[in-house]
């Protein structure tokens, strides 16, 4: 486009001072929009600090606005975690922000659940409608489902002060059994890897370099170009076997046998650091006798990986401690052997004793363990709940282990449908597409058509929408202030996500939605605050913090807290773990009362069926989830997915690259076209999440691809209530 | 290959109008036998060309928005473009004037308005002549040598392009020439010898032929250049390369051209028609070799 | 990021692609598109993915700024140019929209904006670089891949890479002389 004099100029006072909040139009100061008022020539920019939230990673951002428009999104280059870095998605925020297939008004059905048919209607309408419908229901009626977020306060909130147990999070969907794993094994799921400083990697299947966290890939990138190494097991090429020293294609599921053969060797030739397993473990010798049997030559016939290349893992990580790492993982949900799979990766990492140094695992330094923590609104007392979860979660003999604020999203069907322990009526399924999301489309659609109140409350139409009978449009992040998050890491940090722009339309922040909700239902006491800025500044008093301070950073560290490790200066400083014996348990006593294997050990994960497919899912760089599929510049990039096929069963099936496929699960079948590739093993299938969308309100995308969760039935780990998502088989035909 | 239809045509009617101008010369050689053929030749040289360019124009993006940017193409020397821009400039005027003074009188209400001028280009008409005759060549060359100037499309690389685009031209301007000049002939009813003409059309359609081939053969060297050649003999373009290009444009006529020499004269139609083809083997071979261009890497879709 | 300059350094602009640290991600193009306004359809800068018969890495690709450029050579009207800096250009106040340009580009760096009538491409975020600050793909790139050199300074790190030979054109048997240097293999 043409240089014009206007855009050099303000380019020019972005860039004097690399400081932001040197700039003389300045950063905003307080959490309001900043519009194109009398005081500022046209043309000019102003840069607000904030938060992204185009996935949960959270990136630091500066967002430039121009005329009130936004014109651009960057990273915070003063940022240390990202360096100024964001990544696709992040920079199409404001294609997100602009799209029209937004819904901009609240909607209410006027058609059957699922033809997508909607009137356009005022909030207090809404409202009305919606505390109308509660007011028929008892309190544990209502479930509330959400992708956990910075605005999760106010849904949570509602949920109970309205009185229901029944509060869920995606996590069954997503981490719910590596963050089990974690609280039994660590005592705790906020921990995190030292990637930018760690050694030797190990991976299994976390495809950092394609399901992109932005400061974790780029920590990687920057050790391997020091000369760390990678080792990244996976049945699919993807961008990380291309940056990885060593991609090894296991058989799908097999990564346990993998890390139980690691453990013997690094157990037999004392590869481990004594010391710290004496100091910090518990359960070695249970560990040892258990994986003695697992050797690289068992563990080779299991996943098709030669027994010298696994030895060789297994001593090249034993010889790097303490700065190795077996990566424990984001996106859990993939088989039923999954959860001693983290289990057994967790015990490799406590052998090499990698804990609190650098280069290694950390506990996050969170504001709990500082002692101050981020203050909070005033509101009652929440009514006592006494009717019990439908799901099981934290009950023994159930699912003891799930915790409550997660719960398992995919119950939701058998509650409704079978009416045990007792029948949902309602659900309210806020920034959370539960059709997109979970598998067995066919029983949830038959389930949600059943609820007496469906609502959604998101920023497009999504597939749950699409039957839901009233829409709130929640307002995009860069159209709101949120409160106060937390983004500790190896010290306590707070981040201020800021409002860059006024709401589309009449879209509403979460704040004022639940709010308002709260006020037509009658339970506005616990909301009794009059903005955001209220609330912030609650937030923030106990550290005597003004508002005006964070949002000029975007961040603050208390000044007294410095990043450690507990164990850098001192290989032997005290490390009280929150389990029950305060040490690593390689051997969990919770898990042996609850019937389950108390350490690690091998479960072959099913064999396909003969003439199917395994079919194994992930992510893409350009998307997130099933979130972002629609987004007009995201869209462009990636509309669809494919199913990847070996070029030999292709061959077979005389499928060429290109060709229209049917993939089948018994009667269901979902179409799609075919990368016929090498780059796959022959008995496995792969395709992208988030595609076979069903909503008329996602135009761009509606009916593009093949949706695995209209083919996928819906299988629970027992022992954490994680889903199972890649133990699905297929039968592929040309169409 | 973001040059389409507009493209295609110019080329084939610039190549058509130099083409027609150096016929109209060749056949002012002879004095009077061959008045009709010249004439026609002269006549429909200008409109063929300006009207070619006319489409350039519209072609470009901002040709009709803001049409007085059009000055600024004659600024590059190093440019084919440039080059074609002046030699269009001056060939589509000169071609005008050159019709002016070979061609009789129109109808008096029109003639008194182009009566002064063309007392001047009568008199001037060698210097016409010569001027017409060399912008003509220039004019049949440079397309040919602005496709293949760029590294971008191997198959386009080669200096056989601009010899295949000159023969061409010479090839669909003679044809036109004859085909107009045999309409006129009849319409005055008078006797026009095609026989000689095609004589001379057997041995520009031979080595047509023949710099078609050479360049089919250079163009297959690469790898590009090869899917090119590919696409043109086997692949999805083989069809109209084989049937309009090869068949109606080049052997048809060749044949058809024998046998009205072998006849002395007797088998007219049968060479109209032959110049029918090479007039639509020479549109489509335009065509062909823009829609054959395969670029020499494969690089992202902006 | 460089500061802002007052007095007229000479720079010879150059970006090193550094594709063990790429990780195909597509932040660089999202952020080049969203910086300079590039219409719906279009891209000033993509990524081309690892196939199976070429590259193993994925090639951020974008105009080359080649020293020797066919479009520069073959623009009629001069509004394509090569600065003093090494950046090619558009000057679109004098491009008639011939797509002479978009032709010659062996690299296939350009595209034609239909609604503008003009062609477009990459030109390295001038408006950024004449502010002293890096271009868009660069401040972005995840993986720190990306690097603005300026090979008339003598202590230019990215520069040194160029110098040294460890980043090379691609495909420079077309004879163009890119401005834009790919360091491949580890």
């Amino acid at each position: 486009m043409a240089i014009t004099p206007s855009r050099r100029t303000l380019l020019q006072l972005a860039a004097t001072g690399t400081a932001v909040a040197a700039l003389p139009v300045g950063v905003r100061e307080l959490a309001h929009p900043p519009a194109a008022s009398a005081a500022e020539a046209p043309g000019t920019e102003t840069v607000v600090t904030s938060v992204c939230e185009m996935c949960t990673v959270r990136c630091p951002i500066l967002v430039r606005v121009r005329d009130g428009k936004v014109v651009r999104i960057e990273g915070n280059p003063k940022e240390k975690s990202t360096q100024g870095a964001i990544c696709a998605k992040g920079n199409a925020g404001i294609s997100l922000l602009y799209d029209k297939d937004r819904v901009r008004t609240p909607l209410i059905r006027v058609g059957e659940r699922g033809e997508g048919k909607f009137r356009k209607a005022s909030w207090d309408e809404a409202y009305k409608y919606i505390a109308d419908r509660l007011k028929a229901i008892r309190p544990e009626e209502l479930a509330v489902g959400r992708r956990p977020s910075a605005s999760d306060a106010f849904l949570l909130t509602f949920a109970k002060a309205f009185g229901t147990p029944n509060i869920f999070s995606h996590e069954s969907s997503c981490p719910l059994g590596r963050n089990v794993a974690l609280e039994v094994t660590l005592g705790t799921s906020g921990a995190a890897i030292d990637y930018s400083k760690v050694d030797y990697l190990v991976s299994f299947g976390r495809n950092h370099m394609e399901t992109l966290a932005v400061p974790q890939a780029q920590g990687i990138i920057a050790g391997l170009a020091r000369g760390a190494r990678l080792v990244y097991l996976d049945p699919r090429r993807t961008p990380t076997s291309t940056a990885a020293t060593t991609w090894l294609q296991p058989l799908p599921g097999t990564d346990l046998a993998f890390v139980l053969a690691m453990l013997q060797v690094v157990i037999a030739e004392k590869l481990y650091d004594q010391d710290f397993v004496k100091q910090y473990t518990l359960g070695f010798d249970q560990l040892a006798g258990a994986v003695g049997e697992y050797t690289p030559e068992w563990a080779a016939t299991k996943t098709g990986i030669p027994a010298t290349t696994i030895r060789d893992v297994a001593r090249d990580f034993g010889a790097a401690r303490p700065r190795a790492v077996a990566d424990f993982g984001w996106f859990s949900s993939t088989y039923l052997n999954d959860f001693q799979l983290r289990r057994a990766i967790l015990a490799l990492n406590a052998l090499v004793g990698n804990l609190e140094v650098p280069g290694g695992i950390f506990f996050v330094k969170g504001l709990k363990g500082y002692g101050t923590e981020l203050g909070d609104w005033k509101k009652p007392k929440f009514p006592a709940v006494t009717a019990e979860r439908v799901d099981g979660a934290g009950v023994p003999g159930k699912y003891p282990l799930t915790p409550v604020k997660d719960g398992l999203c995919q119950v939701l069907p058998e509650s409704v449908l079978t009416g045990k322990p007792y029948a949902l009526k309602a659900y309210i399924a806020h920034r959370f597409d539960p059709l997109a999301a979970i598998p067995d489309q066919p029983r949830m659609i038959e389930a949600l058509k059943k609820l007496d109140l469906l609502v959604s409350v998101d920023v497009y139409m999504s597939d749950t929408g699409a039957y839901a009978d009233v829409i709130l449009p929640e307002c995009t992040y860069l159209e709101r202030t949120d409160p106060v998050m937390e983004a500790s890491g190896l010290a306590p940090k707070i981040r201020l996500r800021q409002q860059v722009a006024p709401p589309q339309g009449d879209a509403k922040p979460s704040w004022q939605i639940y709010q308002g909700l709260a006020k037509a239902a009658g339970l506005g006491a616990y909301f009794a605050y009059k903005d955001i800025d209220e609330i912030v500044a609650a937030q923030l008093a106990p550290f005597k913090l003004s508002t005006a301070e964070l949002a000029k950073a975007g961040q603050w560290t208390p000044p007294d807290a410095k990043p450690t490790y507990l164990r850098k200066t001192d290989p032997k400083a005290p490390v009280k773990l929150k389990t029950p014996s305060g040490k690593i348990e390689l051997y969990s006593a919770e898990l042996a009362k609850l019937g389950f294997d108390p350490v690690p050990r091998y479960t072959a994960p099913p064999v396909p069926p003969k003439g199917t497919f395994q079919m194994i899912q992930g992510k893409c760089a350009v998307h997130t989830n099933s979130a972002t599929q629609n987004i007009p510049v995201l869209h462009e990039l990636r509309p669809s997915n494919e199913l990847w096929i070996h070029p030999v069963p292709a061959d077979r099936l005389g499928i060429k690259d290109g060709d229209g496929v049917v993939v089948r699960v018994g009667k269901l079948e979902q179409r799609g076209v075919a990368k016929v590739t090498a780059d796959i093993l022959e008995g496995t299938v792969f395709t992208y999440h988030g595609w076979g969308r069903i909503s008329p309100g996602l135009t761009r995308v509606q009916g593009a691809g093949i949706g695995l969760n209209a083919l996928m039935p819906v299988i629970t780990d027992p022992i954490s209530g994680s889903l199972v998502m890649r133990e699905t088989f297929v039968e592929v035909v040309k169409s | 290959m973001v040059w389409g239809w507009q493209i295609a045509w110019y080329l084939f009617l610039g190549g058509l109008g130099a083409g027609a101008t150096l016929t109209s010369l060749v056949a002012s050689r002879s004095g009077s036998r061959f008045t009709t053929i010249e004439r026609a030749g002269a006549t429909l040289a200008g409109p063929a060309v300006a009207f070619g360019t006319a489409l350039l124009v519209f072609d470009l993006g901002m040709g009709r928005r803001e049409p007085w940017r059009l000055v600024y193409l004659y600024s590059n020397w190093q440019s084919p473009m440039t080059w074609g821009t002046w030699i269009l400039t001056l060939f589509i005027p000169i071609a005008l004037l050159h019709a002016l003074a070979v061609t009789g009188s129109l109808a008096p209400r029109w003639e008194r308005f182009v009566a002064p001028v063309r007392r001047v280009c009568v008199r001037a008409q060698i210097a016409l002549k010569v001027a017409a005759g060399v912008l003509a060549l220039a004019a049949a060359i440079y397309t040919g040598v602005l496709l293949s100037v760029p590294p971008s499309f191997p198959l386009l690389s080669s200096w056989l392009l601009p010899v295949l685009f000159l023969v061409s031209a010479l090839s669909t301007g003679l044809s036109a020439a004859v085909v107009a000049g045999y309409i006129k002939a009849r319409r005055l009813r008078i006797e026009l010898d095609l026989h000689p003409w095609s004589r001379v059309h057997i041995g520009l359609v031979a080595v047509e032929l023949g710099v078609l081939l050479a360049w089919l053969a250079v163009g297959s060297a690469s790898q590009a250049g090869s899917t090119s050649v590919q696409m043109l003999v086997s692949g999805t373009l083989a069809p109209v390369f084989w049937v309009v290009v090869v068949v109606a444009g080049l052997v048809g006529p060749v044949l058809a051209f024998v046998v009205e020499t072998a006849t002395r004269g007797q088998s007219p139609r049968l060479a109209l028609a032959g110049d029918a083809g090479v007039l639509a083997g020479g549109l489509a071979l335009r065509y062909l070799v823009l829609l054959a261009a395969v670029p020499v890497l494969v690089g992202p879709v902006l | 990021m460089r500061t802002a300059t007052k007095t007229a350094v000479r720079h010879q602009y150059a970006l090193v692609v550094d594709t063990n640290k790429c990780i195909g991600c597509e932040a660089c193009s999202v952020a080049c598109r969203v910086e300079n306004e590039v219409p719906a359809g279009h891209w000033r800068s993509r990524i081309v993915p690892p196939t199976s018969g070429g590259s193993k890495v994925p090639m951020k690709w974008s105009c080359m700024h080649c020293a020797d450029a066919p479009c520069v050579q073959v623009c009629p009207t001069k509004a394509t140019y090569r600065r003093s800096d090494g950046i090619v250009v558009i000057d679109a106040a004098k491009c008639v929209g011939c797509k002479y340009c978009i032709v010659a580009c062996p690299y296939g760096a350009r595209y034609f904006d239909e609604k503008a009538g003009l062609p477009d491409k990459c030109d390295l975020c001038v408006d950024r670089l004449d502010s002293g600050l890096e271009p868009a793909c660069v401040q972005t790139c995840v993986g720190r891949a990306l690097a603005l050199a300026d090979l008339a300074d003598p202590s230019d790190e990215a520069a040194a890479r160029i110098r040294s030979g460890e980043a090379g054109p691609l495909h420079p048997e077309l004879g163009t002389k890119p401005s834009v240097y790919y360091v491949v293999g580890k």
